[in-house]
């Protein structure tokens, strides 16, 4: 236990009853008059996994050459037999286009069928049908890709295993399922999430056992000890799903909640709670939405269709608009390609994202601002205004301490065409806001309150509110405005904003 | 001492009483990394005192010795009181409980308990990584001692000669709540910690997780999980089942939409306070994919339904390649002669059951076309020669062919109609224990004009004493379009029955392990049973009553029977 105190530190010990705990009174220094953390908080890993945002998911695998979305488990490794070398750089080339920042690659699905050459198993690339297949090395050639690219990577690796012999066993668990991630962690230190599907158990080849295996997800992947041996090695890497670093967002449309808390119980997390978090949960527990730009399933399939730029776009505003990151699925073929209509589409989505909400259309820091509190200073930081719109996240705006409730005001010298307004909270010590409301004005009296049909509750690391009510074609004609009012309502402590963006 | 409530003592493994050297050590804990309790800026305050709060009632605590803590606002919510354990426990699979006493001067917080160890035998990990977080099971209140109780499981076998996780200390955390706003700190109490089996508190604490929803509504919030297919209010697709609000006394009609590629086997809706209640439903009770849910499932606060969405696949057409080696044909007919080969096929006997009790032994509604067999149902237009209403046709393999192991698969098309009500199915040879109880297995069923198939078993154990849904009995597959060709296939092994619909495997009933399941005739599929192709017409109890004008035809392209290695006799 540690006891070391600071110098300014008081140790004294104040009146209470004879008999009771002596309390003591302690209270750190605060030289820079921080407001206190409201808890829980994210971690430091949690926090770098916020900012990235969206990113690509990449379902390629045995699966692809089979039809199937679930693989038996059954399937010769011969049939994996790609006619050319799969290439995962051609995948990132297209999903950054998209302005995705990072992706995550299924090295090893339901199937069991591992797409690099692991030491557990022989039902991997090793014994593919062709040269192709086994020299494919997904993992190596997935974060090399990454790297030349400066996107972000990691893997996706199913928990359950159909073509195990061993699955539901104890030894499933040290001798394939632990191994497999530790040998993935090998890939690289600096991967940012690692993804364990939900689905387990159920029916399967199982090493030719052909029979239904359930197991108790909750203790069954020895998860605390799993996190503890990834962390030593990626430090950065975010444990998704069944890891519990962060959680799925409880549908696979893309959307999150209006309303939506990075907090939950974790453990007992009810289905409301996947969607919209819990404003007391134990647990800093942030979603992440996964969704297909397909129409037809995770996997490529024969005839799919691809969705529009502007669906795509809605499902932005959905899911990064409301505090929630976006990991969009784009399978590859046959070929080990994304096919022409991905790669265009894409193109088109990154296209509508730079056009509507580029920074160079941001109109906020042409605006000035004023705020009805702001926080005292302290040595060597200041919560002005300002703050939220320098395009630094480490610098906010805040009120003092027992203040709940605010209001910002953003003026244009001439009329403006309004469409979107984009908040994000200082979330290193807590998300805070409540209830909030939009309104514009022309003149500075006379005000219109916005998208009265959006739920205007919480922020977090980042929320959209479009103007016009709605998130589907929700571009539009635009609002002419001067004034651009944003009012908190209410808030779990002080509030906090480092970024303001209006568009 | 402590006056326990209930009389018998459960076993213990384990105790920390603070009034003697029974603890190795207690401390300061805060599970946020950069708490200033755990960086060094603050000391925090962990001492064992005097217990001054012993009470002279029943519910009071007078051993000498506590455990105070000061809640502080500049730790975070998992703050809490770390003991270091004289000697580790193994984590087990089966829940086990930990039983703290608790005293504290609030009660708008709930209380947890941390583990922190190590796995045995990984000699380089740290013994203080956070194992378990439980919070206690049932609501721990102020200004008295409460018997806070956590339940604590691991993936670890108990054992202590294997590998396993050993936990070296428990933390406390007696207030979990985020407390930044605190005017002043407080201090709270731990004592008598007790690791047992059992889940019941010592003493007066509200019990077990369950009671009286906290607030009560007019209404319920419902909520549906979306994997793999999506459940919405119906009529009403643009509105996601997301805190949806259904009036308690009201009833909700929902709608799925599995994902392409899945098909729903049926819904688990969890209610009641606290979520404590779970109702299945099978897909057999929904119509076109819809179902009402009744006002009873509305009663508590909350509601969760979530979908049983199972694979489908890719139609392949033929689901032979994916049997294992070893299977041989031993019966086929592709039907492409010009009279029924009646070496094979023998005209199902007319009985008084729907299915059958229009059947006729007639050209015109059994015959070969083009390579199919013909089966039809029609209007009988001489009531002089038999007094029936309707003609069908059926045709069976009793006399010529039977399966013990094996897969049968045929390849059919219907024509949806009002009242249509054909069947690929199989009956046992030895029927001496008189139906349901000899057992029957449907391959392939579908009526009117359903866009949907149906798989069934009967038995005793699922007709005569109801148990339709231990193990399911049935499927509905709502996703095949009839009116097109479509293989229906029938995998029947010593312990499981499979099917499979182009291809692909839509439904699965298994042997009971339960003798007692057993015993009251569960599985009487292990014996020869043989095939029946039919067109018959409903009479309103399932299948809609038949129409009279209508011609009604279901065609049968080819039947093939596989016997397994292991299929030892037919007839």
């Amino acid at each position: 236990m540690k006891t070391k105190l600071t110098v300014a530190a008081l140790l004294c010990v104040s009146g209470v009853a004879r008999g009771q705990l002596p309390l003591l009174t302690q209270e750190p220094d605060n030289p820079d008059n921080e407001p206190l953390a409201v808890h829980p908080l994210p971690t430091e890993r949690q926090l770098l996994w916020n900012e990235t945002e969206f990113y690509a998911f990449f379902h390629y695998g045995m699966n692809t050459y089979t039809g199937r979305e679930w693989g038996k488990g059954d399937e010769a490794e011969s049939a994996f037999a790609p006619t050319a070398a799969p290439n995962p750089r051609q995948w990132l080339e297209a999903c950054k286009a998209a302005g995705m920042k990072g992706g995550i690659a299924v090295v090893k699905h339901h199937d069991g069928f591992c797409l690099w050459p692991t030491a557990t198993t022989r039902h991997s690339v090793e014994n593919a049908g062709n040269a192709c297949g086994r020299e494919t090395n997904i993992p190596r050639d997935f974060a090399e890709a990454a790297r030349d690219l400066d996107m972000k990577y990691g893997f996706y690796v199913s928990p359950w295993d159909r073509n195990s012999a061993s699955y539901g066993e104890d030894n499933y668990v040290t001798e394939v399922f632990l191994k497999q991630c530790a040998e993935l962690a090998e890939y690289g230190s600096d991967q940012f999430e690692m993804w364990f599907d939900g689905a387990n158990g159920g029916n399967g080849y199982y090493g030719g056992r052909n029979t239904t295996v359930s197991v108790d997800e909750s203790i069954y992947y020895d998860i605390p000890n799993l996190r503890d041996s990834v962390h030593k090695v990626c430090p950065d890497c975010v444990m998704w799903g069944q890891g519990g670093e962060a959680r799925w967002i409880g549908n696979e449309s893309g959307y999150a909640g209006e309303t939506n808390w990075a907090m939950v119980d974790r453990g007992s997390t009810t289905n409301a709670q996947l969607n919209m978090g819990k404003e007391d949960g134990w647990a800093w527990q942030p979603g992440e939405s996964d969704a297909k730009i397909t129409d037809a399933g995770w996997f490529w399939h024969e005839g799919e269709n691809v969705k529009s730029a502007e669906r795509l776009f809605q499902m932005y505003l959905e899911t990064v608009g409301r505090n929630a990151t976006l990991i969009l699925n784009c399978p590859p073929d046959k070929s080990g390609l994304l096919p022409e209509e991905t790669v265009n589409a894409l193109k088109e989505l990154g296209t509508l994202l730079t056009d509507r909400l580029g920074e160079q259309r941001n109109l906020a820091p042409k605006a000035s601002i004023d705020v009805s509190e702001t926080r005292t200073a302290g040595a060597s930081r200041t919560y002005k205004a300002k703050n939220m719109t320098d395009g630094q996240a480490s610098t906010y705006w805040a009120t003092n301490d027992s203040t709940t409730s605010a209001t910002i005001t953003l003026r244009w010298k001439h009329e403006q065409t309004l469409r979107y307004v984009l908040m994000q909270e200082y979330i290193r010590l807590g998300q805070r806001v409540k209830d909030f409301s939009i309104e514009i004005s022309t003149d500075g009296s006379h005000w219109t309150r916005m998208a009265p049909d959006i739920a205007q509750t919480t922020i977090g690391y980042k929320r959209i509110v479009p103007l016009c009510g709605h998130t589907r074609d929700s571009y539009g004609e635009g609002y002419r405005a001067k004034y651009l009012r944003i009012n908190i309502r209410d808030s779990r402590g002080c509030p906090l904003l480092s970024n303001i963006g209006v568009y | 001492m402590i006056c326990a409530v209930s009389p018998a003592v459960p076993a213990v493994a384990q105790t920390v009483t603070f009034d003697t050297d029974d603890y190795k050590a207690v401390s300061v804990y805060d599970s946020w990394a950069e708490s200033p309790l755990r960086t060094g800026i603050l000391a925090g305050n962990v001492q064992v005192i005097d217990n001054y709060l012993a009470g002279e009632d029943a519910l009071s605590n007078a051993t000498p010795k506590i455990v105070g803590m000061q809640r502080s606002r500049y730790a975070g919510n998992l703050q809490g009181i770390r003991v270091d354990l004289k000697e580790t426990f193994r984590l087990t699979k089966e829940e086990r409980y930990v039983h703290v006493l608790v005293y504290r001067p609030v009660e708008d917080s709930r209380v947890m308990l941390i583990t922190l160890g190590k796995r045995s035998e990984r000699a380089g990990q740290e013994s203080d990584v956070e194992q378990t977080w439980s919070l206690s099971r049932g609501k721990v209140g102020a200004d008295g001692w409460y018997d806070a109780v956590f339940a604590i499981k691991g993936f670890s076998s108990g054992n202590e000669t294997e590998d396993g996780i050993d936990i070296y200390s428990l933390v406390v955390c007696p207030d979990v709540a985020d407390r930044s706003s605190l005017a002043e700190d407080f201090a709270c109490y731990i004592d008598q910690i007790e690791i047992n089996d059992s889940p019941k508190p010592r003493l007066g604490a509200v019990g077990g997780g369950a009671g009286k929803p906290q607030h009560h509504t007019d209404w319920a919030s419902v909520t549906a999980s979306q994997l793999n297919g999506d459940i919405y209010v119906a009529n009403d697709m643009g509105t996601p089942l997301l805190n949806y609000k259904v009036r308690h006394g009201d009833s909700l009609r929902i709608k799925i939409v599995p994902a392409p590629g899945f098909t729903c086997s049926g819904i688990r809706v969890r209610h009641g306070n606290n979520l404590e209640d779970e109702t299945y439903y099978p897909v057999e009770q929904f119509t076109n994919d819809e179902l009402t849910l009744p006002p009873i499932l509305f009663e508590g606060n909350q509601v969760e339904i979530e979908g049983n969405m199972v694979p489908v696949g890719q139609t392949t057409g033929n689901a032979m390649e994916a049997l294992p080696a070893g299977y041989n044909l031993a019966f086929s007919d592709d039907f492409s002669g010009t009279e029924i080969d009646r070496e094979k096929w023998t005209t199902s006997p007319r009985k008084k059951a729907v299915w059958s009790r229009f059947i006729a032994e007639d050209s015109r509604v059994c015959f070969l076309r083009d390579g199919a067999l013909v089966c039809r149902a029609v209007a009988n237009d001489d009531l002089s020669a038999d007094t029936v209403s309707m003609l069908s046709g059926a045709l069976q393999t009793s006399d010529s062919y039977g399966l013990l192991h094996g897969y049968v698969e045929v390849r059919a098309k219907t024509t949806p109609h009002t009242g249509n009500f054909p069947a690929i199915w199989l009956m046992p040879m030895d029927q001496s224990d008189r139906w349901p109880a000899c057992g029957e297995i449907d391959i392939w069923e579908t009526i009117n004009t359903e866009a949907a198939t149906y798989h069934t078993v009967h038995s005793r154990w699922t007709k005569t004493l109801g148990n339709t849904a231990n193990p399911p009995h049935s499927r509905k597959c709502a996703f095949v379009t009839e009116g097109e060709w479509h293989t229906y296939g029938l995998l029947k092994e010593a312990e499981r029955l499979t099917w499979y619909v182009d291809g692909a495997e839509v439904f699965s009933y298994a042997k009971s392990a339960d003798p007692a399941a057993l015993s009251q005739g569960q599985w009487p599929f292990d014996k020869v049973f043989y095939l029946i192709l039919n067109q018959s017409v409903g009479n309103g109890s399932w299948a809609d009553a038949y129409d009279v004008t209508f011609t009604y035809e279901t065609l049968f392209d080819w039947v093939r029977i596989y016997e397994a290695p292991d299929n030892e006799t037919n007839k």
